[in-house]
């Protein structure tokens, strides 16, 4: 080992604790008058008291997706202890710092701890406490006189997984025919290319098994900062690294994740799509294609009509082996290089031409391959260096890297890339490259998302709660995130958990439009940036609390677990099942929905067979709360089984021709670009990303955490400068669309002309304002036709930053 | 003899700060202080680098007690409230501590915490090992090894929930054991060699 740079400067502890004090934000209370502490609220510590012990087991977070099973020390009715539990596979037991500071985040002065009545303007925070009665009554009021005056769909329903004990249960929505908000606008921006030329919903996570990591030679994070959102899983990359893979990660930041690769490539932001135009424009011109799998696989020998730009097929009557429907599909021909005539694609014994040109019924008829390679002939390497600011060189050496070292990964995440107005060009191009190079469909490659964890099996043999047919969510008219733009019926609205200002951009339009609303209710575990709004807030329990022995039933990656109470719900709180069924109960409609969780269970392992079969609740009980699938030692693998119209990878996108998308041409971010006119005034992409202190605004009222960290802006030395900004800084950010103050952080990690700050942080730990602010909400009008519908695109933001 | 120590791999830290707070966990460590700290390598802001971008370099650097087999916080301890038990752990008597703070002037590594007040812990009780004895004002105190878990021959609890599996412990005096012999392959190095005080914590790359 070389020398290490331990200075004593390095390791006082005045200097840790300085840097890391700046990030602490101001602790605020719920506002309501008499509320109580969560300290004072428990009985007096006795420290030294021999306290009698339980321990219980359940499932963590599937909001990380890290879904790690727990096992948890009870002691005197507190939580104690958090570890990993041991009933799992050794190499399966995982655990980080999110889980560990539940210890104290259940406990955080943040809690909703009663129900509260606004008596306040919206906004300002102020409220009183109310009985539960008097709170589901008024709530169940507001409802039914809107649903009365303007219909059912008047009333918006929608449950983020961050106030629910569950994944996945809502009953609400379908009892009382709610508007639920349609497309979510998160985390398919790429998908939303991919989609079509590969399969919906094939590039996660059965394309990209982080099991498989290790088998491949090359494996690049592309935006995708796995060592912060998905920690638990780092172990991948590692046991990658040292299998002899080539980890290489493309950020604009040299986040952890780069300073662990073997390369990190330093893009400019929302430009990851010329980059792998670059990497395609190289692989074609070095001919580093893989012919065979391009011929048995890929679209890029079918032939093209010059004159429309269709493809040239025939229609064919395709049965749907399931519903027995019949509809026309286009058969595709390729050039056979045998007979010289074009044939039908999927024709036995011919030979595809991949280039070539051809004359036939008065028609031109160029391969997909052909009119590809003419239509890039604009994109140069110098072409995607200028734009993505990477040496030529570079992105050649990432081209050899993916096609030459392989079997290779290409990893996206939900984040990074993926939050730009752009990304679906992103994801298409991906299926371009990916097909290219046939890193697809066998061990050791693949592209996409991991989906945390990677392909692990999963059940269908879970039985749902059945509702009596009648009720049904009303069909959505409005994305959630559109609400502040377009026209709609909402007048009242419920959400568990802050889904405002978490699913949706530019958080002044978005909450002028809430404080517009006849009324507004939200049930959530802490004070959140939304509570301040709500004229009614419910507080729901953590997934650490409940009223019974049983919690939720769970599938955890390669497991099934079944959830144990820990503790009692703290102060007034319940579980968000007791909450819907007290609601339901307005209308009579309780009797359809679960007495318990137990029941809930017992139901929905009522049917139990294939991986499950045999599994039982008291099978549960006896395993520390967990069972493993009985198919689980089978690896998922990447195949080349695609769900698209031909069963091959498609990179021609014959729908998009209308948008100039067939084959994926680049485009500008909406708004984060050097030549946009707003550029010389708001000189700074604001770039958001996760850190490891957070499951998105979750965890903001841990004191444990505040220790290090709160609402802090990472900017380049020299962007600070230039602004006399000093690490410790409060500093104002700020667009036409709105303003904050956080703390500022000089970073040399930062590229410069862009600014990093993790995800948000509940708005009342910022000195002014909070992130939201100032985030970019603009609508991808083609991506109205695609599988998820317009993204919000978060980092496709500019700002200036000066001292506060 | 036993001689408890650990190996750090510094390639596979992550900086995620998962052992700092499974160490305040599970040894009630109170507020305002950490017996166990990942540091970015001599920089002040959290996850910052060296040199200019875009060339970088950045390494995460846990630090807690080194259970100095020469430990120079024990030289000065006027009361022999430090000592070096049997395991080759260097532990605190709190009966015998007077506050003196003379080991945490003599510690190099920064690595010891004083209770200038009441220490104040969130949540108000005792959470963590119902085995770890209680600090109170007037008192140092540090890591210990996780003394009531590797008593219990269990491994300390930032080795147990590392999501990396960055750290080995073992018995230094068993040439066999997994700790000793990644030292000895990975040619382990120490914190501050020059300070003769000989830790038990390696680190590699």
């Amino acid at each position: 080992m070389g020398e290490k740079n331990v200075s004593q400067g390095t390791l006082s502890r005045r200097g840790f604790l300085k840097a890391t004090g700046a990030a602490a934000g101001a602790l605020g209370l719920a506002g309501a008058a008499g509320m109580t502490t969560a300290q004072d609220w428990l009985a007096p510590a006795q420290a030294h008291a021999e306290g009698e012990e339980k321990v219980a087991y359940l499932c963590h977070q599937f909001h990380c997706l890290g879904n790690c099973c727990l096992k948890c020390t009870v002691r005197d009715g507190r939580l104690a202890l958090i570890e990993p539990n041991d009933a799992v596979r050794k190499e399966d037991q995982r655990i980080c710092l999110r889980g560990i500071n539940e210890i104290q985040h259940v406990y955080a002065a943040d809690r909703i701890q009663t129900p509260l009545k606004r008596v306040g303007e919206r906004g300002e925070g102020k409220f009183e406490a109310i009985s539960w009665d008097e709170a589901i009554e008024t709530i169940a009021n507001a409802i039914k006189e809107s649903q009365e005056k303007y219909g059912d769909n008047s009333f918006f329903f929608r449950k983020s997984t961050e106030a629910s004990s569950a994944h996945g249960f809502d009953f609400l929505s379908k009892l009382l025919h709610a508007e639920t908000g349609g497309n979510w606008g998160l985390d398919r921006g790429q998908a939303n290319g991919w989609n079509p030329g590969a399969g919906v919903g094939s590039w996660s996570p059965g394309n990209n098994s982080l099991a498989e990591w290790p088998l491949a030679s090359t494996v690049i994070f592309l935006g995708d900062n796995i060592l912060e959102s998905g920690i638990v899983w780092s172990r991948g990359l590692f046991d990658a690294k040292e299998a002899g893979a080539k980890i290489i990660t493309v950020d604009t930041r040299f986040s952890p994740t780069a300073s662990k690769s073997d390369q990190w490539i330093s893009v400019k932001p929302g430009t990851d799509a010329a980059l792998i135009i670059g990497m395609i424009r190289a692989i074609m011109d070095e001919g580093w294609c893989d012919e065979e799998f391009i011929k048995a696989h890929t679209g890029y020998p079918y032939l093209i009509d010059e004159a429309t730009g269709e493809i040239y097929g025939e229609m064919r009557d395709v049965t749907n082996e399931k519903t027995g429907e019949v509809t026309q599909k286009k058969a595709p021909y390729v050039w056979d290089a045998v007979s010289s005539s074009a044939r039908l694609y999927d024709e036995e014994g011919i030979d595809p031409a991949i280039e070539g040109s051809w004359k036939l019924d008065g028609r031109t008829l160029t391969t997909e391959f052909s009119v590809l390679k003419k239509a890039y002939e604009p994109y140069t390497l110098d072409w995607a260096s200028q734009i993505t600011s990477v040496p030529s060189e570079t992105i050649k050496g990432l081209a050899d890297d993916y096609a030459n070292r392989g079997p290779a990964f290409i990893c996206f995440g939900l984040g990074g890339p993926d939050k730009y107005a752009n990304a679906d060009v992103l994801g298409h191009a991906l299926v371009l490259v990916t097909a290219l190079t046939g890193n697809i469909g066998k061990k050791g490659c693949g592209t996409g998302w991991y989906g945390a964890g990677g392909a692990f099996h999963s059940t269908t043999a879970l039985r749902a709660w059945e509702l009596p047919d009648e009720f049904k969510a009303a069909k959505s008219e409005c994305e959630m995130y559109n609400m502040p733009y377009k026209d709609n019926n909402i007048h009242v609205a419920l959400t568990f958990g802050d889904a405002f200002t978490l699913e949706a951009a530019d958080a002044n339009s978005m909450l002028d439009w809430v404080k517009s609303l006849d009324f507004y209710a939200i049930c959530d575990i802490y004070h959140s940036s939304a509570v301040d709004y709500a004229d009614i807030v419910l507080p729901a329990c953590t997934k650490f609390e409940c009223d019974e022995e049983i919690t939720d039933l769970r599938n955890c990656k390669g497991y099934l677990a079944l959830g144990q109470k820990c503790i009692d719900p703290l102060f007034e709180s319940k579980t968000d099942l007791e909450v819907e069924r007290l609601i339901a109960a307005q209308w009579g409609y309780d009797q359809y929905l679960p007495k318990s969780h137990e029941e809930y269970a017992r139901h929905r392992l009522s049917e139990a067979k294939g991986n499950i079969e045999g599994f039982t609740i008291e099978a549960f009980k006896a395993n520390q709360g967990v069972l493993r699938f009985l198919d689980s030692d089978e690896p998922m693998r990447s195949s080349c089984q695609f769900t698209t119209e031909t069963g091959r990878l498609e990179p021609y996108y014959e729908k998009q021709i209308k948008f100039g998308q067939a084959f994926p041409v680049y485009e500008t971010p909406n708004e984060a670009f050097e030549e946009n006119p707003l550029h010389e005034q708001y000189p700074l992409v604001f770039v958001q990303g996760k850190s490891r202190f957070r499951i998105h605004a979750y965890y903001s009222a841990s004191s444990w955490f505040q220790e290090y960290f709160g609402p802090v802006v990472n900017i380049s030395p020299g962007d600070a400068q230039t602004r006399g900004i000093e690490t410790g800084d409060e500093v104002r950010i700020s667009n036409d669309r709105g303003t904050f103050v956080c703390t500022a952080l000089v970073n040399n990690a930062i590229q410069p002309g862009t600014l990093f700050m993790a995800e948000t942080t509940y708005n009342h730990y910022y000195p002014e304002g909070f992130l939201q602010n100032v985030t970019n909400s603009y609508r991808q009008e083609r991506c109205y036709e695609m599988t998820h519908g317009p993204q919000i695109p978060y980092n496709d933001t500019l700002v200036e930053i000066e001292k506060a | 003899m036993t001689k408890l120590g650990m190996a750090i791999s510094l390639d596979r830290c992550i900086g995620c700060q998962t052992c700092a707070n499974a160490c305040k966990m599970q040894n009630s460590v109170p507020m305002g202080m950490q017996w166990n700290r990942v540091v970015t390598e001599g920089c002040d802001v959290m996850d910052d680098a060296h040199g200019t971008y875009p060339d970088l370099s950045r390494t995460y650097l846990p630090i807690a007690c080194q259970h100095c087999e020469n430990p120079a916080c024990l030289k000065v301890c006027p009361t022999g409230a430090t000592y070096k038990d049997d395991k080759g752990r260097v532990e605190i008597d709190y009966d015998n501590c007077i506050g003196c703070r003379m080991c945490m002037a003599a510690c190099p590594y920064n690595a010891r915490s004083f209770n200038w007040e009441d220490p104040v812990r969130d949540p108000d009780f005792k959470y963590g090992d119902k085995d770890v004895p209680v600090r109170t004002k007037g008192m140092v105190e540090k890591c210990t090894l996780c003394k009531e878990r590797t008593d219990r021959d269990q491994e300390p609890m930032c080795v147990k929930c590392c999501p990396t599996k960055a750290r080995v412990f073992g018995d230094l005096d068993d040439p066999k054991s997994a700790v000793s012999q990644l030292i000895r392959e990975k040619r382990a190095g120490v914190l501050l060699e020059e300070k003769g005080t000989k830790p038990q914590v390696h680190y590699f790359d």
